[in-house]
C-alpha cells in the first residue's frame, strides 16, 4: 500500500481550498481596498482618526469594550422610494400628478407644502425611477432614493450597512459579536456630545437610566478643591453635594470619547448606497426671509 | 468534515461587513456538515447498542459529550442559515453552541477518557466512586444550566433585538434571568471540576504510597548501614 503522497495531496487540496476561497480570493477582492473619494461630496473616506482617537481605539479594546459592543450595522434589504425635492413653478400639475400616483388630494396638498418630501414607497428600482422622471417632466424636481432596511437602521445604529470600507483604518478590527450593549457602528454621528460621552462612561446611569452597562470610574480622577478655587475646565457636569470634589476626565477616558466619536460610518458609499438627509435640503418655495433672518442673530 | 468545517467558519459573519458571496459559502458547507452530522449519530447508534450506562460511568460522559456533540452541530448548521443567523448571530446562541462543544462534548469525553486511562496506568482505582458520579452529575447539570440558560436567553434577546419599537434597555431586561442562570451554571461546573481535583489527588496519592514507602526505606536502610560502618 503505497497511496501516501496521494493521500496527502488530497488532505492538502482539502484544507487548501478553505484557505484558497476563504483567505486568498477575498483578500484579492477586499484586501486591496484603499481611502477613496467620495463620489457625492469628494471628501475621502474613510477619512483617518486623530491621534487621540488611535490611542482610544486601545483604550476601547484594553477595557473589553468588543465583548459586549458590536461595530457592524446590518440591514436586511433596500426599499426605493421617491421623494419630491421641489414642485417648480406649476404646483397644481404636481398635485394632480400625485393625486393621479395614488395620493388622496388633501394628502397631495399637503405634500407639497412640505418639501422635500417622500411621496411613494415600497417600489421596484425600474418604478420609482420612472415616477421621478415622470414629475421631473412636469417640472418638479423629483428623486429615486434606495432605503435601507432592517431593524438595525430603524433603531437608528446605522444609516446603512457597513461594508469593508468603514474599517480601513482600524487594526485590528472590532467587528464584535455579541450584543449585549448597543451597536457602535455609527455612535460618533449618533451622539457628538463628549461630555454626554464621559458621563456615560463615570456613570451610565446618568445619561441612560436602567442601563446595564458597568461603570468605568478607574478611567476618571477625584480632585478635593477648595470651594472658591474655580472649576477645571474638564470637570465633569456632577452635582457634588458640598462642592469641594470634582471628577477630572484621565487622559485614557478622553481618548475613549475621541475613538468613540471617531466612529461613524456615515457617508453615502457605492456599495451601500443610503439617503442624502434631507435636512441639507434648503426648504423650497419660502415666500421671504426677511422675519427669519430678523429673527436670527 | 474536514472539508466542510474549514469552509463553515465565516457563517458568524452572516450580515456583516464582508462579501456576501463568503458568507453564502460559508452557509453551503455548514449544511454540508449534516452530511458527517448524521453519520457520527447513527455510527454511535450502532456502537452505544446494548450499553447499560446505568452501571457505567465512563459511558456516561462519553454518551452525554456524544449529545452534546450532535446538539452542538444541529446548532451550528441553524445559526448558519442566513434568515436565522440574521436574528440570532449577534446574541448568546453561538455561545450556547460554544459552550455545548467545549464543556458539553470536548471535556466530557476527555474526562471519560481520563476516568478509563488514568487507573489503567497507574494501576490504582479511583479512590471513590461516588465522587465519580458527582462529578458527572455537576458537569452535566452545569452544561446544561449554562448552554439552555443562553440558548434560551438567546432566542429571547434576539427576537426582541428585531423590534426596534422596543428600547433596548427592554431588550437587555429580559436576558438578565437567564446570564443569572448561567451564573448558577458555572458554579455548579467550578463544584464539579473541585470534587474531579480532590478525586485526583487522592488517586495520585493512593499511586505514590509504594514509591513513598521505597524511599522511605531505602532512607533509613542508608541510616541503618551508616550506622554499622560507624559501630
Amino acid at each position: 500500500m503505497n497511496s501516501g503522497p496521494l493521500l496527502f495531496l488530497g488532505i492538502f487540496a482539502t484544507l487548501a481550498s478553505s484557505f484558497w476561497g476563504l483567505v486568498l480570493v477575498p483578500q484579492l477582492q477586499i484586501g486591496r481596498q484603499q481611502v477613496r473619494p467620495i463620489e457625492t461630496t469628494g471628501e475621502r473616506y474613510p477619512a483617518p482618526r486623530p491621534g487621540l482617537a488611535q490611542e482610544g481605539a486601545q483604550v476601547y479594546r484594553a477595557n473589553g469594550c468588543v465583548e459586549c459592543h458590536s461595530q457592524q450595522a446590518r440591514q436586511t434589504g433596500v426599499e426605493f422610494e421617491v421623494r419630491l425635492v421641489e414642485s417648480g413653478t406649476n404646483a397644481l400639475v404636481i398635485v394632480d400628478a400625485l393625486g393621479q400616483l395614488g395620493l388622496s388630494a388633501p394628502e397631495a396638498a399637503e405634500t407639497i407644502n412640505r418639501l422635500p418630501a417622500r411621496i411613494l414607497g415600497h417600489l421596484t428600482p425600474e418604478r420609482a425611477q420612472n415616477t421621478a422622471r415622470y414629475l421631473n417632466d412636469l417640472g418638479a424636481r423629483a428623486e429615486a432614493v434606495v432605503v435601507p432596511l432592517g431593524p438595525d437602521i430603524e433603531r437608528g445604529w446605522g444609516k446603512r450597512l457597513s461594508v469593508a470600507q468603514d474599517y480601513l483604518a482600524d487594526y485590528p478590527v472590532f467587528v464584535g459579536n455579541q450584543r449585549l450593549g448597543p451597536d457602535l457602528a455609527n455612535i460618533g454621528a449618533r451622539q457628538t456630545n463628549a461630555t454626554w460621552h464621559l458621563l456615560h462612561l463615570y456613570d451610565p446611569r446618568l445619561t441612560v437610566p436602567g442601563s446595564m452597562m458597568p461603570r468605568y470610574q478607574y478611567l476618571f480622577e477625584k480632585q478635593i478643591r477648595n470651594p472658591s478655587d474655580p472649576l477645571p475646565p474638564d470637570a465633569l457636569p456632577l452635582d457634588d453635594g458640598g462642592g469641594t470634589l470634582t471628577i477630572v476626565p484621565k487622559p485614557e477616558a478622553e481618548a475613549l470619547v475621541a475613538y468613540l466619536l471617531s466612529l461613524r460610518a456615515d457617508a453615502p458609499l457605492f456599495e451601500a448606497p443610503m439617503p442624502k438627509p434631507p435636512a441639507t435640503v434648503p426648504p423650497a418655495g419660502t415666500p421671504t426671509n426677511a422675519p427669519d433672518s430678523a429673527a436670527q442673530p | 468534515l474536514a472539508f466542510f468545517t474549514n469552509w463553515s467558519g465565516l457563517s458568524s459573519l452572516i450580515g456583516g461587513p464582508v462579501p456576501l458571496w463568503m458568507t453564502s459559502a460559508s452557509t453551503a458547507a455548514s449544511v454540508g456538515l449534516l452530511v458527517p452530522l448524521i453519520c457520527a449519530g447513527l455510527n454511535w447508534r450502532l456502537t452505544f447498542e446494548g450499553a447499560k450506562p446505568k452501571d457505567n460511568t465512563i459511558l456516561r460522559f462519553v454518551l452525554f459529550g456524544a449529545a452534546c456533540y450532535l446538539v452542538a452541530g444541529a446548532l451550528g448548521v441553524f445559526l448558519s442559515l442566513r434568515p436565522f443567523a440574521l436574528i440570532f448571530g449577534l446574541t448568546l446562541v453561538p455561545l450556547a453552541k460554544n459552550y455545548l462543544a467545549i464543556f458539553g462534548f470536548m471535556a466530557m469525553v476527555l474526562f471519560g477518557s481520563i476516568y478509563f486511562i488514568l487507573p489503567r496506568l497507574t494501576r490504582v482505582d479511583w479512590p471513590s466512586p461516588s465522587r465519580v458520579r458527582l462529578h458527572f452529575f455537576c458537569t452535566a447539570l452545569g452544561t446544561i444550566l449554562l448552554a439552555g440558560a443562553f440558548l434560551i436567553g438567546g432566542l429571547v434577546q434576539g427576537g426582541r433585538l428585531n423590534r426596534p419599537e422596543l428600547g433596548f434597555n427592554d431588550v437587555l431586561k429580559a436576558v438578565v434571568p437567564f446570564i443569572g442562570v448561567a451564573t448558577l451554571g458555572w458554579l455548579v461546573l467550578l463544584l464539579g471540576q473541585v470534587v474531579f481535583f480532590l478525586n485526583l489527588c487522592g488517586l495520585l496519592r493512593r499511586y505514590a504510597e509504594p514509591f513513598k514507602a521505597a524511599a522511605v526505606q531505602v532512607a533509613t536502610s542508608g541510616r541503618a548501614a551508616r550506622a554499622e560502618v560507624n559501630a
